[in-house]
């Protein structure tokens, strides 16, 4: 655990001192460590409880990179890896979904009716990344300001913090680019 | 795609005219210098805004939260001690499998797994390895080939080869097969029995879900959870005696009766 945990944290500080390829060394950790996560809690088996799934990438933080990159700063850039990790798990899943090869859907799938959630939406979350794509084309900066509200979780600040851009630039461009999606996805 | 310089006047007009009342933002827009479309990107993305869709980060939480329940009821991407599971293939009552990939050597391979309702049943998974042993000790192209077994998360799973192909039951669900096949597919099924029996292995469930017929025409007998030594020996009674296990149609009339059982019992139900 030592030497992984270590090597997250190499990474991150290679990332932040403008090493792309450590973005990309980072991804795979981060990818297995969300099905790792994702699997093991409700092994667990707690009643009642259910996960979050911003909590979740939370908690890929504090078992990947909490220790060794404890400030708030560091922890809003690794956010934004998780985040990117989280998207790419959501199109592969939806694909999945698609492709009806998962357990031949003989999974029953609850949901959280607080949130009034129904329907799998794949079909939807495919377009959502496909929308995003073509954001990303356009405005890139827009596209990971959505990126890290919808699947890293990341309030306003801490989005900002990520990107190290300004709360009043993160709230402009973040009005744009749910309009530019609600658009696509309509 | 508008250029950069397009993409920022739509951004500031989009931002001064949210600042009006919605009635005001076409005579704001149409006072404007910009050009036709610069004005349809920004009212559309207005009308966009006030639009009661769904929003992006709903939407992600709601997929995230199906992702999530899933998983933690599938193991489907996991890397399990070098193997990544690929697909779920399917589920019977002693547990699921899985389609894996050994990472070392990239071939497909099946996971096995008891399932948790036996996690505790000692007995139960004592059965399970010996199904493992029991094939593994065979040494056959018709006998499906193990190749380790494992404990995940308390579960236990056994490897074996992945046999592209269906299974007999399969096969006959689609129509009757020619009395050549059934008989090519009888002969290799009798020659893995032949090396079993030879081994001291019964099978003890034979019948058509227990034997896969491989695309190139290999048959294979799969499936050996019910498999025991030939010889009686007390200390590893793994069937209860007066429990019977296997598949009623196709059981010899001396293992329904649940007295000792051996060859011919394999030999009644192929």
């Amino acid at each position: 655990m030592g030497t992984r945990e270590s090597g997250v944290t190499r990474l991150l500080r290679e990332w932040n001192q403008g090493n792309q390829a450590a973005f990309d060394q980072l991804m795979p950790l981060v990818h297995a460590e969300l099905h790792r996560l994702a699997r093991s809690h409700f092994a667990r088996e707690r009643p009642g409880h259910t996960l979050q799934p911003t909590a979740l990438v939370n908690e890929v933080y504090l078992k990947l990179a909490a220790e060794n990159a404890p400030n708030f700063h560091d922890r809003s850039h690794f956010m934004a890896v998780a985040a990117r990790a989280m998207r790419f798990v959501m199109v592969d899943y939806s694909r999945g979904k698609r492709r009806g090869k998962r357990g031949g859907d003989a999974v029953r799938v609850t949901f959280d009716e607080n949130l009034g959630i129904c329907g799998d939406g794949a079909a939807e979350m495919l377009a959502f990344d496909a929308a995003l794509n073509k954001l990303e084309a356009q405005d890139a900066r827009k596209c990971r300001i959505a990126e890290l509200r919808c699947f890293g979780g990341l309030s306003v600040e801490e989005t900002a913090e990520a990107l190290s851009i300004s709360v009043s630039t993160v709230m402009r461009d973040w009005r744009v680019a749910k309009a530019w999606l609600q658009r696509e996805l309509s | 795609m508008l250029s950069p310089e397009r993409w920022r006047l739509v951004d500031d007009l989009f931002h001064e005219a949210a600042e009006l009342p919605p009635e005001q933002r076409a005579r704001f827009l149409a006072e404007t210098h910009a050009d036709e479309q610069i004005k349809r990107e920004v009212l559309s993305l207005l009308s966009a805004e006030s639009r009661d869709s769904d929003s992006p980060e709903l939407l992600a939480a709601r997929v995230a939260a199906h992702w999530v329940e899933e998983s933690s009821r599938s193991i489907v991407g996991a890397n399990i001690d070098g193997y990544l599971v690929k697909s779920f293939l399917s589920e019977g009552g002693m547990g699921e499998t899985y389609l894996a990939e050994e990472i070392a050597l990239r071939r497909p391979v099946v996971l096995k797994f008891l399932s948790t309702a036996f996690s505790d049943d000692s007995g139960r998974i004592q059965r399970f390895l010996e199904e493992a042993r029991a094939a593994s000790a065979l040494n056959h192209p018709n006998i499906i080939t193990v190749h380790g077994t494992g404990v995940f998360e308390g579960r236990h799973y056994i490897v074996t080869e992945f046999i592209d192909g269906e299974t007999v039951r399969q096969r006959l669900a689609k129509g009757p097969m020619p009395a050549a096949d059934a008989f090519e597919v009888a002969i290799q099924a009798a020659a893995a029995l032949c090396v079993a029996h030879q081994a001291g292995i019964i099978h003890r469930d034979i019948k058509p879900a227990n034997v896969m017929i491989r695309w190139d025409g290999y048959v294979k007998l799969i499936d050996f959870g019910l498999a025991r030594p030939v010889q009686r020996d007390d200390r590893r009674e793994i069937t209860r005696r007066g429990e019977v296990l296997g598949t009623l149609d196709y059981m010899a009339p001396e293992q329904v009766a649940g007295v000792p059982v051996d060859e011919r019992a394999d030999l009644y139900s192929s």
